[in-house]
């Protein structure tokens, strides 16, 4: 827990660059994965699946994506942290804080090994 | 320092589900978990698009499936719900003098943390769908 | 001779607690004849006047400016010289605020608030006192813009009563006293913020804001101490990573 504490603003940039990639990002991102490509608005599956690589099969976009989905990740991690705080978990925070940064941080990892992939 | 015997502190009253706008509060923050499941998903979608166009199409089946539309939909509006709650909240952030630097106005930060938001969203549909090239 | 208003029998629940009442609390139910205007501690004053001289409560200016008659008013933190009855549904149970312990019937017990104003440093800090001679300070209209809203707390207590966080983090320094703080801080005067980071940005400082901002829903002074701890944390973030220096560091 010292050094969760210690850390603290880390975590908080990390949550802040995190809400700013999520709310700018992740909407449209959804939107036009789960509805415009799977319902056809955009093409059909070969169009889309050729459109999708054209834009993020490269550095820039892998950057992008990279980012989008691990700060987003740290975002929720923090995010929860306090969550479980304020619904009185307080006691456990050392343990919850180890989980939630620790899973931000294999979210991370399996973000640049799968989008490292395309 | 006071001797008399007192009665513990007590919770807010209406905490956490009593009040509407802790009831807000508290979807807000809980809303790490959509946001994950989110992640979760696009990472899936990014994963077929590694494999092929096979293993793409039948992402697209399941998400276009009645069942996924329904839970998008539920996660969609979820997302938007937290995107629209931070970037209000937010704006009162930067809005402050940094050493030198003064303040910028509260509004002035706001207006443009949405129209980044509009611009960021349009600008990311418009090019995944092929209108342009 | 004006006539006396018409009354209203208005209903209140009010939370009873004391060394001679027995363990624990009860709700005690008074009936009290309300004109039109009466806020909620012209009700309690009649209560305590007429009908049960044992009920306990803090009040003073009556009119919104000392910030002692803080309770929870139907579940909400309010001054009870500002919550008009004739607002509130019946029955309107008062009770003493949150998050703090409870003394006396509606009394609370303030000292860890008042520590942790004093923790925060209040004042103006100078690395060097200014001489007479050299005149008073200039600030201009911006200058004071930067820090004039949150100079203007009276020291309610409402915001901590509606802070979820100190419900679970009693050691929290708070809305009001985080704000205070950060008042300074941010007053061109002040050389004092290197000497206020280790309580501001502390174990106990803004990193356990979770940004509910319901402290400056209930704030009766639109002081919006959220906006204060939530840019301390910027300002805080900026002094750690040492891209902004703080003032009065060594």
């Amino acid at each position: 827990m010292k050094l969760i504490r210690a850390l603290e603003p880390l975590w908080w940039m990390l949550f802040g660059a995190g809400g700013f990639m999520a709310a700018f990002f992740l909407p449209a991102l959804l939107f036009v994965l789960a509805f415009a490509f799977p319902l056809g608005w955009f093409g059909d599956s070969t169009e889309t699946f050729l459109r999708f690589k054209q834009l993020f099969a490269n550095a820039i976009g892998k950057t992008l994506l990279i980012l989008v989905i691990s700060l987003t990740f740290w975002h929720a991690a923090h995010h929860l942290r306090h969550f479980a705080i304020d619904l009185g978990f307080q006691d456990v925070q050392g343990p919850v804080s180890h989980l939630l940064y620790g899973g931000a941080l294999v979210g991370t990892l399996a973000s640049i090994a799968i989008i490292g992939a395309l | 320092m006071s001797s008399t015997p007192t009665l513990a502190a007590r919770e807010p009253d209406g905490w956490w589900t009593g009040h509407p706008r802790y009831r807000n509060y508290v979807l807000f923050a809980a809303t790490g978990i959509v946001l994950s499941i989110v992640n979760v998903i696009i990472l899936l979608t990014v994963s077929a698009a590694a494999q092929g166009a096979a293993a793409w199409a039948r992402v697209l089946g399941v998400l276009g499936s009645p069942l996924g539309l329904l839970v998008s939909a539920f996660l969609l509006l979820a997302t938007l719900f937290f995107a629209i709650r931070y970037l209000r909240v937010g704006a009162k952030i930067p809005a402050v003098r940094l050493g030198p630097i003064p303040a910028p106005n509260m509004t002035l930060v706001l207006v443009l943390q949405f129209v980044g938001f509009i611009t960021v969203s349009l600008a990311v549909i418009v090019a995944l769908s092929g209108i342009i090239v | 001779m004006a006539e006396a208003p018409e009354t209203t029998l208005v209903k209140f629940e009010v939370f009873r607690f004391g060394p001679e009442q027995g363990p624990g609390e009860h709700w005690q139910t008074y009936e009290v004849p309300c004109p039109p205007d009466w806020v909620v501690l012209d009700a309690l004053n009649y209560i305590k006047d007429e009908i049960d001289p044992t009920l306990s409560h803090r009040w003073s200016c009556r009119m919104g400016v000392c910030g002692s008659c803080g309770m929870m008013i139907n579940g909400t933190p309010e001054l009870t010289c500002k919550a008009f009855v004739r607002d509130l549904p019946q029955p309107i149970r008062v009770a003493p605020l949150a998050n703090f312990p409870v003394v006396r019937d509606l009394v609370v017990e303030l000292d860890s608030f008042v520590s942790k104003l004093q923790s925060v440093k209040p004042w103006i800090i100078r690395k060097v006192e200014r001489e007479l001679e050299h005149g008073e300070y200039l600030q201009s209209p911006d200058d004071l813009d930067n820090f004039k809203q949150f100079s203007m707390c009276i020291n309610c207590c409402l915001c901590y009563a509606a802070c979820p966080v100190l419900a679970h983090e009693p050691e929290f320094i708070g809305p009001a006293a985080l704000a205070l703080g950060f008042r300074y801080n941010q007053d061109s005067r002040d050389e004092g913020e290197a000497e206020r980071f280790e309580t501001i940005a502390g174990d106990d400082g803004v990193w356990n804001c979770s940004y509910a901002n319901e402290c400056s829903e209930v704030c009766p002074k639109n002081v919006d101490p959220a906006a204060a701890v939530n840019r301390a944390k910027l300002t805080s973030a900026l002094h750690w990573t040492r891209l902004l220096p703080m003032r009065g560091a060594k």
